[in-house]
């Protein structure tokens, strides 16, 4: 194991990378109570296009299949649902599906290996058949209707179809109520077998245990399971320049006030690693000084009646696609829209204070740090870091290295042809 | 973890070093009395001392200021338990041992004693412009509710079940209440609750106490607040048994169903059997492994979220599911069954176990969030209960499968209520 050392944050890691290509971070926390562990793989919801395991040519999945994946996995061969496994040693288990990610993980305070080894089991055995596929069909539909009764989530779903033309990233991350009916067993296994291979994931454990017994309890699960011999995994992506689809859309819902995105897309630059995080927090900085509580825009705004407390805004950076996005609730729809839009669009030419500059770093900063009080942010920042090739412990050097004349970087996206409006309003309107 | 309650300058004070944590939290908390009308003052009260101090009028000069003490976190919350009102003052600074500036603490306790002691109000009244803003907002976050489907039936079931309990009372207000709200009368509200409240105060963080007690003297100046007490009774205490119960249902144009049951527990927070109710819930609803979780998600598909909860000072248990609107007698009947399993003493003995085990586990982990550490500890010392969690922890272990059973039969049903999509319509995929 290599131990790495971050003297400035108080923070110790250590590494191995396993003969199977599984890599494992172990950060032991010995002053908390609890273990979090957590198993991810690098393939989301806009993995859709791949060249299956063993064959030649790129297939498409249905779409919410990674997620789909994700629920099914629970189930083990004995019919058992593996959570109840977890939860029977007194562990919380769960599991998340992103556009980039999916990833599995429990807590618990007792009986970390025995949970551990429930883990890397459960995730590296599925058992998948016609009629345990249908019954989460049911389930899942279930799910995908309640996402359609919350309003932020159409909205934001609403701006990514009009702002990408076939990126998956304009998709629900689950897929359909139709989609997920064209998935099969045998689809399952495809997807399994391309993605779940150890070397394409990360097994983080972070919290209250030992080093050497943890690395001892991976290393025995790992020998004693057979892979394929490591492949590089073909995906592709439709990667698009910053021209929007469509400028303006709304879609109607039984709420009381309309919410209103303005969204800005990025284009595809072919950036990665620490250059794609410095883009991101660049961007974090500027639209702080535009839209952020201390600006005056924001005080503007409030004045006049644009936002509630609900606006908010959104960097979302990947290595195949990125957008920012304005949005809130608001009577004003369209003036907010147009304030929104006015202003991003001065920013071919940003005017932000070297002060400014220098206050928003030390904010971002200190946020980083109090964050660092949650296992659970340490561990998914983890894995969000480095599927993104970079060390989350060395985000602070990143952070410092930030300089002025950085933001100049960004000017060139603030273009017309980027911005796109999408508005979810009430089906009735009310009287006020 | 070690825990120290003394009074200070007559006010009670609750130090809990810890040094697991990279920061330090200060929470000074008001109790006032929860009733129709304060609930709204509260409410909006908290909102204008979360956004303007005298110094710092506007939200812009406030952020400016936390962000100057490496983006301290500040806010002001009111919160109800039964017939009180707790309205808190929140601070969570970087401790200074991880900052090149040292002078971050001092400044974080002169920043909340000018929070708390000098807000935004001149001749008796708040500043007209801000409360007319914070009042805006509020209405605004007061209609959303009808938006989040989930909070919205969770609302109505309570209206319908409980009207004259103050479990019914929206701790975000009410919108005629609010309507008629000036900035004179706020100032009034802010000037009952620094004089007339109970206050608390606890400080988390890996410090030394003399330390912290010098600034809480001398920096938050905690001589200048109230050392009243109050006695507002914490929870139901009536017992409702045979009850007639009641369904009621509401439209919207929605594409999932809300089912909503309401059962009263009988059970109240400071009775020998609450810890059994605890276990109980968790066993019918809290868990994967929980009865509804099994029966109504897994074995029958009908639905993606189901779950109870438990509102122990209402008195409340409450069941939340969303499933099609033609499955909703299945499911009703489905969930119904399960409850009277516990009642006919029919108990899964290994679900008993876990569902120990994992409440166990949960008190355990509310140890690493500062957070829910000192909630846990203020409603401890609210009910007059041990603040240790370890003797929590040890009468939810002595818990016995009769407890739960007694616990389960003093459980009455009183209101299912559903919120549906408009007959004959379709939406959505």
């Amino acid at each position: 194991m290599e131990l790495r050392k971050y003297d400035q944050i108080d923070e110790i890691v250590y590494y191995e990378k396993l003969d199977n290509g599984l890599k494992v971070y172990l950060i032991p926390k010995k002053t908390y109570n609890k273990t979090y562990a957590l198993f991810a793989t690098k393939y989301g919801s806009i993995d859709n296009r791949f060249v299956p395991y063993g064959k030649e040519e790129y297939e498409i999945m249905p779409l919410g299949i990674a997620h789909f994946l994700e629920h099914k996995l629970f189930e083990t061969k004995e019919g058992i649902d593996a959570a109840n496994i977890l939860t029977n040693l007194g562990a919380q288990a769960n599991a998340y599906t992103n556009y980039t990610t999916t990833a599995y993980l429990f807590s618990t305070t007792d009986k970390v290996f025995e949970a551990l080894n429930v883990l890397l089991d459960f995730v590296q055995e599925p058992y998948f058949t016609d009629e345990n596929v249908a019954r989460e069909q049911g389930i899942i539909e279930q799910e995908l209707k309640m996402y359609l009764d919350i309003p932020s989530e159409q909205l934001r779903l609403g701006l990514l179809k009009n702002m990408f033309k076939e990126h998956y990233i304009n998709q629900d991350i689950g897929g359909t109520v139709e989609s997920i009916k064209e998935i099969t067993k045998e689809k399952l296994y495809t997807v399994y077998e391309t993605f779940y291979h150890p070397s394409n994931m990360v097994l983080v454990v972070v919290g209250n245990f030992d080093v050497n017994e943890c690395i001892k309890t991976i290393r025995n699960n790992q020998q004693n399971k057979q892979f394929h011999p490591i492949t590089n995994i073909k995906r592709e992506y439709l990667c698009e320049d910053n021209q929007v689809v469509n400028s303006y859309g709304e879609v109607k819902m039984d709420i009381l006030m309309p919410k209103v995105a303005v969204g800005l897309k990025l284009p595809y630059e072919g950036l990665s690693g620490e250059e794609l995080l410095k883009q991101e927090l660049l961007l974090k900085i500027l639209l702080e000084d535009v839209f952020g509580t201390t600006s005056n825009n924001y005080q503007e705004m409030l004045d006049k009646e644009l936002i509630t407390r609900s606006f908010s805004t959104n960097i979302f950076v990947e290595q195949t696609a990125g957008f920012l996005m304005i949005s809130t609730d608001t009577l004003k729809d369209d003036e907010f829209a147009n304030y929104v839009k006015e202003k991003l669009l001065s920013l071919n030419s940003i005017k932000m204070s070297k002060n400014n500059f220098n206050r928003y770093k030390k904010v971002i900063l200190g946020n980083f740090i109090k964050s660092l009080n949650y296992l659970e942010y340490i561990a998914n920042s983890f894995i969000y870091y480095h599927f993104k090739e970079v060390d989350i412990f060395k985000v602070l050097d990143i952070i410092e290295k930030l300089t002025y004349n950085d933001l100049k970087l960004l000017e060139k996206y603030f273009v017309k042809k980027a911005i796109s409006i999408f508005k979810v309003l009430p089906k009735n309107i009310v009287k006020q | 973890m070690k825990l120290l309650t003394e009074m200070i300058d007559n006010v009670k004070t609750t130090f809990i070093q810890s040094n697991k944590f990279k920061t330090i939290v200060i929470k000074v908390l008001f109790r006032g009395k929860n009733a129709h009308d304060s609930a709204t003052q509260r409410s909006l009260l908290s909102r204008l001392l979360a956004n303007s101090t005298a110094k710092y009028p506007t939200k812009k000069e406030l952020t400016n200021k936390l962000y100057d003490l490496y983006e301290a976190s500040f806010s002001v919350g009111s919160s109800p338990i039964y017939e009180n009102s707790i309205v808190s003052f929140n601070l969570e600074f970087v401790n200074s041992k991880y900052l090149p500036d040292k002078k971050v603490t001092k400044e974080a306790f002169e920043f909340l004693h000018e929070a708390i002691f000098y807000p935004n109000i001149t001749k008796n009244q708040f500043d007209e412009k801000v409360f007319q803003e914070e009042k805006r907002l509020l209405k605004v976050s007061i209609e959303n509710i009808y938006n989040n489907k989930n909070r919205y039936a969770l609302r109505r079931l309570l209206d319908h079940m409980c009207p004259d309990e103050p479990s019914s009372i929206s701790p975000l207000g009410d919108l005629e209440v609010l309507k008629n709200l000036t900035s004179k009368d706020l100032a009034l509200t802010y000037q009952k609750m620094i004089s007339e409240d109970e206050v608390s105060v606890y400080c988390l963080g890996d410090f030394d106490i003399e330390e912290m007690k010098s600034y809480l003297i001398n920096n938050l100046k905690i001589a200048k607040l109230s050392s009243k007490t109050v006695n507002y009774p914490l929870h139901f205490n009536e017992i409702r048994k045979n009850i007639t119960s009641k369904e009621i249902s509401e439209e919207q144009d929605i594409n999932q169903t809300k089912l909503m049951i309401g059962f009263r527990t009988n059970t109240y927070p400071t009775d020998k059997l609450l810890p059994a109710l605890i276990v109980f819930n968790i066993m019918y609803g809290g868990l994967y492994v929980s009865d509804l979780f099994q029966v109504v998600r897994e074995k029958h598909s009908l639905a993606y979220e189901i779950a109870s909860q438990v509102i122990s000072e209402a008195g409340l248990l409450i069941v939340n599911a969303g499933i099609e609107k033609s499955q909703i007698n299945q499911a009703t009947s489905l969930i119904i069954n399960e409850f009277r399993k516990y009642q006919e003493g029919r108990i899964n003995h290994e679900l008993f176990e876990v569902a120990k085990t994992n409440l166990l586990n949960d008190l355990k982990e509310l140890e690493d969030d500062p957070y829910s550490i000192i909630n846990f500890i203020y409603r401890r010392h609210l009910f007059n209960l041990s603040p240790n969690v370890d003797d929590y922890i040890k009468q939810i272990q002595n818990v016995t499968l009769e407890d739960v059973i007694a616990v389960a039969k003093n459980i009455e049903l009183d209101t299912i209520y559903t919120l549906t999509n408009k007959a004959g319509e379709h939406y959505g995929a």
